[in-house]
């Protein structure tokens, strides 16, 4: 990190007091074993017996650190750091361990890459180099031999690469059939178990920066993992090898294939819920029986029955001492004389049934629909079927009979006239004179002609009633001629 | 616990409640005096300073009451005032020089009172864009430059590797640094 990002990034304390209390919530800092060494002081310094102090230590969680944190200075990492890309080197096609070329100076390890004796080469050149460099420098005290500890992780390597001033040791770590180790930040790889291992790393020259690769072909039998040392800053421009250090060979892994199968169960649990639906009753219905005494059918009155196609009517005449009178009527209302007869009836609720006194085994028996609101009921005779009914009969209007002597109330003369309606003939005597004329007539209804011996007719209509004692003429000239009954 | 609970543990088992104190409140106490040391003293300065902190809260507990405030502010009012006291002893021993005001106790680099206001906003702009960078990159910032822990330790706690903490770091200062520069967040 250069002056700037220090000066900066200094101004991530003396921050308010709510920044501070977020910052304390969200990132908290204190191990398990500060909390610890924290308790036992405070409980010290405020006089605890021994005893109480005592507190356990958490054991330090194996972090796979294969280096000395304290060596690992900040600034060691961060000064004049820079960002490049990885630059494409064509030349470094099929690759393998990169070194550390010096400036401007650019080794063509490739053309040796494929080889064994290149490879050979190359390794003794660059354990050559890193002795050499261990001899010039006092301050190196890295150890060659000391194999790379090997941290399991399976984060992704990143693609990234920096160029930083000095070169350290990083921890490593195996991931995706790749072991991985750091230097100055940047991950190189070696295959797991392949016939070529790689590894890369960078390193700065200070004079002027350039990105340098370089690169070894080492068959997998021989190199299982690589070792990356302390190197430090170059401080002036060299034409040295690249220095890059290969442990001594270590026990070759087999490949190794996994083969992970993933077998998914879905189960599905199908719970049966039973739902007890219990019906609180919160009313009772109450029974009671009724008893209703109905009252005993009767009929009473007059009622009457068409003689079908006759215009008569019969008429059955109820009392209430069980007898009844039975009618017959003409197609006037007139009762037809000799027709009355007096019989009896009785009810049971849905019919009744009547017939002689005397003779109640022969009586006939019709149904009514009950109850004391008998409006009408049906007979059924040999003959036909009757209906009886309350609603009296409409009859027809009779013909005035003027059977008979009759006297007019003429101004002029009195005439005293004669019918004879069983012959149609008649005669009038023209008071005064004696003069007596005899006449025929036909009737037709209410319409009379008359028929004189003279051979003259005329014509008269009837106005009047069946039982009357004055009629009225109605001559054809319109002129009108009261009759009086003599 | 409530604070009143807590009361009454300190009445029946004051081990109890030490214990209680450090692990519910040992990490603000922590931060505030991180924050108000700046990066002095040494580890073993800073947990002493916290142990000071304890032992003053307990023994003046009686004045402590849960009705009218919480133990939360009342341990914080404390750590800020001895982490200010730290502070003087470790400026004195150090020959740093300190401005008067013991609230805000800053290393009088400017003595202008503009530049300081200045210097508060920009704290106030970097913890912002420290937040926004997501993380773990926010992680990684306040680990090592607010509670200035060593990559190997923030590479620890976060379950990374030391060479991807350190990437990581860099890249995100370099992305502070781009965004300070560009103005977007003046």
């Amino acid at each position: 990190m250069n002056d700037n990002e220090k000066d900066f990034m200094e101004h991530l304390t003396g921050l308010d007091d709510e920044t501070v209390e977020e910052i304390a919530e969200k990132y908290p800092a204190l191990d398990e074993n500060a909390k610890k060494r924290i308790l036992k002081q405070a409980l010290r310094k405020s006089g605890f017996p021994d005893d109480d102090i005592e507190v356990d230590d958490v054991p330090e969680e194996d972090s796979g650190e294969f280096y000395d944190p304290e060596e690992y200075s900040e600034e060691d990492i961060e000064e004049n750091t820079e960002i490049t890309e990885t630059p494409d080197n064509p030349e470094n096609d099929g690759i393998s361990v990169s070194g550390i070329e010096p400036y401007k100076n650019k080794i063509s390890w490739h053309k040796y890459a494929g080889s064994a004796v290149a490879m050979l080469i190359a390794v003794i050149g660059i354990s050559s180099v890193v002795l050499l460099h261990r001899n010039m420098n006092d301050d190196n005290d890295f150890e060659i031999s000391t194999p790379l500890f090997i941290e399991t992780s399976y984060e992704e390597p990143e693609q990234i690469t920096e160029i930083v001033s000095g070169s350290y040791i990083d921890k490593g770590y195996r991931a995706g059939g790749f072991d991985y180790a750091n230097i100055n930040g940047y991950e190189g790889s070696i295959q797991y178990g392949m016939t070529t291992a790689t590894t890369t790393a960078y390193q700065e020259i200070i004079t002027e920066t350039v990105l340098t690769t370089t690169t070894v072909t080492i068959p997998a039998t021989d190199a299982e993992v690589s070792i990356y040392e302390t190197i430090p800053p170059v401080e002036e421009v060299t034409e040295e090898d690249p220095v890059i250090v290969v442990t001594d060979p270590p026990v070759t892994n087999p490949p190794v294939v996994v083969t992970t199968t993933t077998t998914t169960t879905t189960t599905t649990t199908v719970i049966a819920v039973t739902t007890t639906v219990t019906a609180v009753q919160d009313s009772y219905e109450t029974s009671a029986t009724t008893t209703t005494e109905i009252p005993k059918t009767f009929i009473s009155g007059m009622y009457y029955a068409e003689i079908s196609g006759t215009g008569e009517y019969m008429g059955f005449e109820f009392r209430t001492d069980g007898t009844l009178t039975v009618y017959s009527f003409d197609k006037y209302g007139n009762i037809i004389a000799g027709s009355e007869k007096i019989i009896g009836y009785a009810f049971t609720e849905n019919s009744f049934s009547f017939g002689e006194i005397g003779n109640e085994s022969g009586w006939k028996t019709c149904t009514v629909s009950g109850g004391t609101d008998i409006g009408n009921f049906a007979v059924i005779f040999p003959d036909n079927v009757y209906t009886f009914s309350t609603e009296a009969p409409v009859f027809e209007e009779p013909e005035v009979s003027i059977e008979g002597v009759w006297r007019t109330s003429g101004t002029d003369t009195e005439k005293i006239y004669t019918f004879h309606e069983s012959t149609r003939n008649g005669s009038y005597i023209i008071t005064g004179d004696n003069t007596e004329i005899t006449f025929t007539y036909d009737r037709n209804g209410n319409d009379i002609t008359f028929f004189f011996d003279t051979g003259e007719s005329t014509k008269a209509t009837v106005n009047g009633k069946s039982v009357i004692s004055v009629f009225d003429f109605i001559w054809a000239d319109g002129t009108t001629e009261h009759f009086y009954s003599n | 616990m409530s604070d009143s609970e807590w009361e009454q543990l300190l009445s029946s088992s004051p081990r109890d409640a030490y214990e209680y104190l450090i692990e519910k409140y040992g990490n603000l106490v922590y931060a505030i005096v991180l924050n108000k040391l700046g990066g002095y003293g040494t580890h073993e300065d800073i947990e002493d300073c916290i142990s000071d902190i304890m032992v003053e809260f307990i023994r003046n507990a009686g004045k402590f009451s849960a009705e009218n405030g919480s133990l939360k502010s009342y341990i914080s009012t404390i750590a800020k005032y001895r982490a200010i006291d730290a502070f003087r002893r470790l400026a004195h021993h150090n020959n740093i020089s300190l401005d008067t005001d013991e609230e805000n106790i800053t290393l009088l680099s400017t003595g202008n009172t503009e530049e300081e206001a200045e210097k508060n906003i920009l704290n106030d702009r970097l913890w912002e864009i420290v937040r926004s960078l997501g993380e773990p990159d926010s992680s990684i910032i306040i680990y090592q430059y607010f509670y200035n822990q060593k990559v190997s330790e923030v590479a620890r706690r976060l379950g990374m590797t030391s060479g991807a903490v350190q990437k990581r770091s860099i890249r995100a200062r370099k992305k502070i640094k781009a965004i300070l520069e560009n103005g977007e967040y003046l």
